[in-house]
């Protein structure tokens, strides 16, 4: 087979996987050696769906031992196999390097007759581009389920970031859909690489102190490399198995907390099989998946907790107002708040007000009052955020009444992007249609009848969100 | 000139050549004239105002220097560093902006000292002044990511870029170091500057067209093959093309590997 085919199988098989991120590692340019990294990445381009590609993003092989449901490459499907010879990969991730196609390299794998035998194949491929080539751009890699502890070590020393899918959010849904992995070769591996990554940083550090009391012990060898000094990050699939939004989003706070997660990525269950285990369903939760998203970056970025932003009497996120909006209408009694006085901290919390934002605000007015000149100037959603904030005293929020059904019609925003691609929330069988000849029934043939699982999940959605019923 | 000369207060404009050499001259001008220009501008952009006399500006090298450590004294080097980024910018007020930004940068009053200039935020002078380094930043960051190398068979790299900001100089640095052992080529086809790397250090070469011999067989191979790649990579259950045309303005489409087929059509 030649090179491109298996390059087309080997991308193609390796897109669901979400993570593309090349941050986190800073690594100056050497003379002589080729590549680098910056601390916040950068994206190369952006597919038609408007998802950056910022690594070469392939499977080592998509021939794979198990049978995962919801996975194009299980050993089930009939698809056509295809594997990289270490070699052949590390030199087309160079060529492209070159190029400025890419940032780095990040592999993946299907299970090749053992989950060792795979990683050994895979760390060939990194030692080649590390040792051989020296190359010093990023490199992400997934271990794959099962592998040994000393081949994770052994890879973590060659990776800028190592990730291990966690797959689905809750370990009945893993025994279901993905039989063959356990909870317990997930999360072995997760915690290994936390405590290398913690163990490494702080050799590294004392190595680096010249004075400390430890130094002399601690030398580091040539050539030694940190462990995955970008960290880790995992992935799970959303929509696939009936968890809520409370119960993804306490597991992501908790492996943030726990295991010091750089990311942890949600990917909108997408169908590619026909599987009995599966939602029987065409539509893919994007707007749903996008929530979620908002949710986590208020967990790393504005200092909420997730009690703050989701609680189990409502176990989904509103699918119309956004959770940082959501969390201002219901503490009303926070705001509003004087932007020249108010500390960072509530600064966040105001809706339209970003981390970038309340930065500038703070910055800005120490030499100057602000009014809503200024702070339009600073880059703030001006808009939204004047029913939360007084400038100098006086409120620019007047003509809507300050309180919480009249403020969440001024703040509820449509997600866009809806008007393309299977979007969940796209069309909604039984609204209104202007053209009764043209009715849904074409379109979606009377909802199906659903297994047990999804039932539960629907009448408990239904119950929730009267007006976004499915039947 | 000797009339604008005795009506200091008269609606001038300064004509610079479009360097930042030139653009700093002009600003060291108006200190000598005394004067206070509405336009600073490029002279092949100038569009008079009703009543408005133009005075070109000669760039003078030891002009501009001097004008250069006057701000790194008054206002340290992250002031000058801003200026440079901002004078890439296109668009009419680009040189006032820079102009207004070093008057207030030599006046500022004794008690904001304490405090770098560029975090006055609020103030419009550093206000206009940051809304093009960011410009210019954004731009930068765009090259760094959508500059498209080809091996040609003479053994250099070549990329053909069209940025909306004169922003090769500011990325030269970044591609010299991470890419060091590739003697490339950058050649602006919109501002006509080429900045090229032979391997040892870079240098900027200004002219009008660029003749390149044919890339290599494998180089078109590799463009095929990451052609190939990207499109394995689309998911057309989430297909949203917006959002595409937002971290990838269609502008630069043309002198993208992957892209090039779509972008003439």
């Amino acid at each position: 087979m030649d090179l491109m085919r298996k390059l087309e199988l080997l991308a193609d098989a390796a897109k669901y996987d979400v993570a593309c991120t090349s941050s986190g590692s800073d690594r100056g340019a050497v003379r002589g050696r080729l590549g680098a990294t910056q601390a916040a990445g950068c994206c190369h381009s952006f597919t038609p769906d408007g998802r950056c590609i910022s690594l070469l993003k392939v499977l080592m092989t998509n021939v794979c031992a198990y049978d995962c449901a919801y996975c194009s490459s299980r050993c089930s499907n009939e698809v056509e196999r295809a594997a990289f010879q270490p070699r052949e990969l590390a030199d087309l991730t160079i060529e492209f390097y070159r190029r400025n196609y890419i940032e780095g390299l990040f592999l993946s794998s299907g299970v090749l007759s053992t989950p060792d035998y795979t990683t050994e194949l895979m760390i060939e491929c990194l030692r080649i581009l590390r040792e051989e080539y020296g190359f010093r751009g990023y490199i992400h890699a997934k271990t794959v389920p099962g592998t040994s502890p000393e081949l994770v070590d052994v890879m973590g020393r060659l990776v800028d970031r190592l990730s291990v899918n966690l797959e689905l959010p809750s370990q009945e849904s893993l025994a279901l859909l993905a039989p063959q992995k356990s909870r317990q070769q997930i999360l072995a591996p997760m915690r290994q690489i936390a405590e290398s990554v913690a163990e490494s940083k702080e050799t590294r550090a004392l190595a680096r102190r010249r004075n400390t009391f430890y130094s002399g012990g601690i030398q580091r060898a040539v050539g030694d490399r940190p462990f995955a000094p970008a960290g880790q990050s995992t992935q799970m699939i959303v929509g696939a198995s009936p968890e809520s939004d409370f119960q993804i989003l306490s597991l992501s706070a908790a492996l943030y907390r726990s295991l010091s997660l750089k990311r942890v990525f949600f990917s909108a269950y997408t169908p590619v099989n026909d599987d009995a285990r599966l939602p029987r369903t065409d539509a893919v939760q994007l707007n749903r998946e996008h929530r979620l998203y908002q949710a986590d970056w208020l967990l790393r970025f504005y200092q909420f907790d997730v009690s703050e932003i989701i609680d189990e009497g409502s176990p989904f996120l509103d699918p119309d107002v956004d959770p940082k909006a959501n969390w201002a209408l219901n503490h009303l009694e926070c705001f509003p708040v004087e932007v020249n006085t108010a500390p960072y901290e509530m600064l966040l919390r105001v809706p339209g007000i970003g981390v970038r934002g309340a930065q500038s605000i703070v910055r800005a007015r120490r030499t100057a009052q602000l009014r809503e000149q200024e702070l339009r100037k600073l880059g703030i959603a001006y808009k939204r955020a004047r029913f939360f904030i007084t400038c100098n005293g006086s409120y620019a929020g007047g003509g809507v009444a300050f309180e919480h059904d009249a403020l969440r019609m001024q703040l509820a925003s449509p997600i866009r992007g809806g008007r393309h691609g299977r979007r969940a929330d796209h069309v909604l069988p039984g609204q209104l249609s202007l053209f009764e000849g043209e009715s849904f029934a074409s379109k979606a043939p009377a909802v199906p009848a659903l297994p047990p699982r999804e039932k539960a999940l629907a009448e408990e959605r239904d119950a929730l969100l009267p007006e976004w019923s499915m039947r | 000139m000797s009339s604008a000369q005795a009506y200091p207060l008269q609606d001038v404009a300064y004509l610079y050549d479009g360097t930042l050499e030139g653009l700093l001259s002009a600003v060291f001008l108006a200190y000598e004239r005394h004067e206070d220009p509405i336009d600073v501008v490029r002279e092949d952009e100038y569009e008079p105002r009703l009543l408005q006399s133009a005075i070109p500006v000669e760039t003078d090298f030891d002009r501009a220097n001097r004008v250069r450590r006057g701000v790194e004294r008054a206002c340290g080097r992250a002031a000058f560093t801003a200026i440079v980024r901002a004078s890439t910018c296109e668009g009419y007020d680009t040189g006032a902006i820079v102009y207004r930004f070093v008057r207030y940068a030599m006046s500022r009053p004794e008690s904001m000292r304490s405090m770098p200039i560029l975090e006055e935020l609020a103030n419009p002078a550093v206000a206009d002044l940051l809304r093009l380094v960011k410009h210019a930043g954004n731009e930068s960051e765009r090259m760094r990511q959508f500059v498209r190398f080809s091996h040609l068979e003479n053994g250099v790299w070549f990329a053909r870029v069209n940025p909306n900001a004169n922003v090769v100089p500011l990325i030269m640095g970044y591609f010299a170091a991470r890419l060091n052992d590739q003697p490339f080529i950058i050649y602006d086809e919109a501002h006509h500057l080429a900045g090229v790397y032979d391997g040892r250090s870079w240098q900027l070469v200004a002219g009008d067209a660029v003749s390149v011999p044919p890339a290599t067989d494998h180089d078109r191979q590799m463009q095929e093959a990451w052609k190939r790649f990207y499109d394995a990579l689309a998911v057309d259950a989430r297909y949203n093309p917006e959002l595409r045309r937002h971290f990838m303005p269609v502008r630069l489409w043309r002198n993208l590997t992957e892209l090039e087929p779509r972008a003439a059509r």
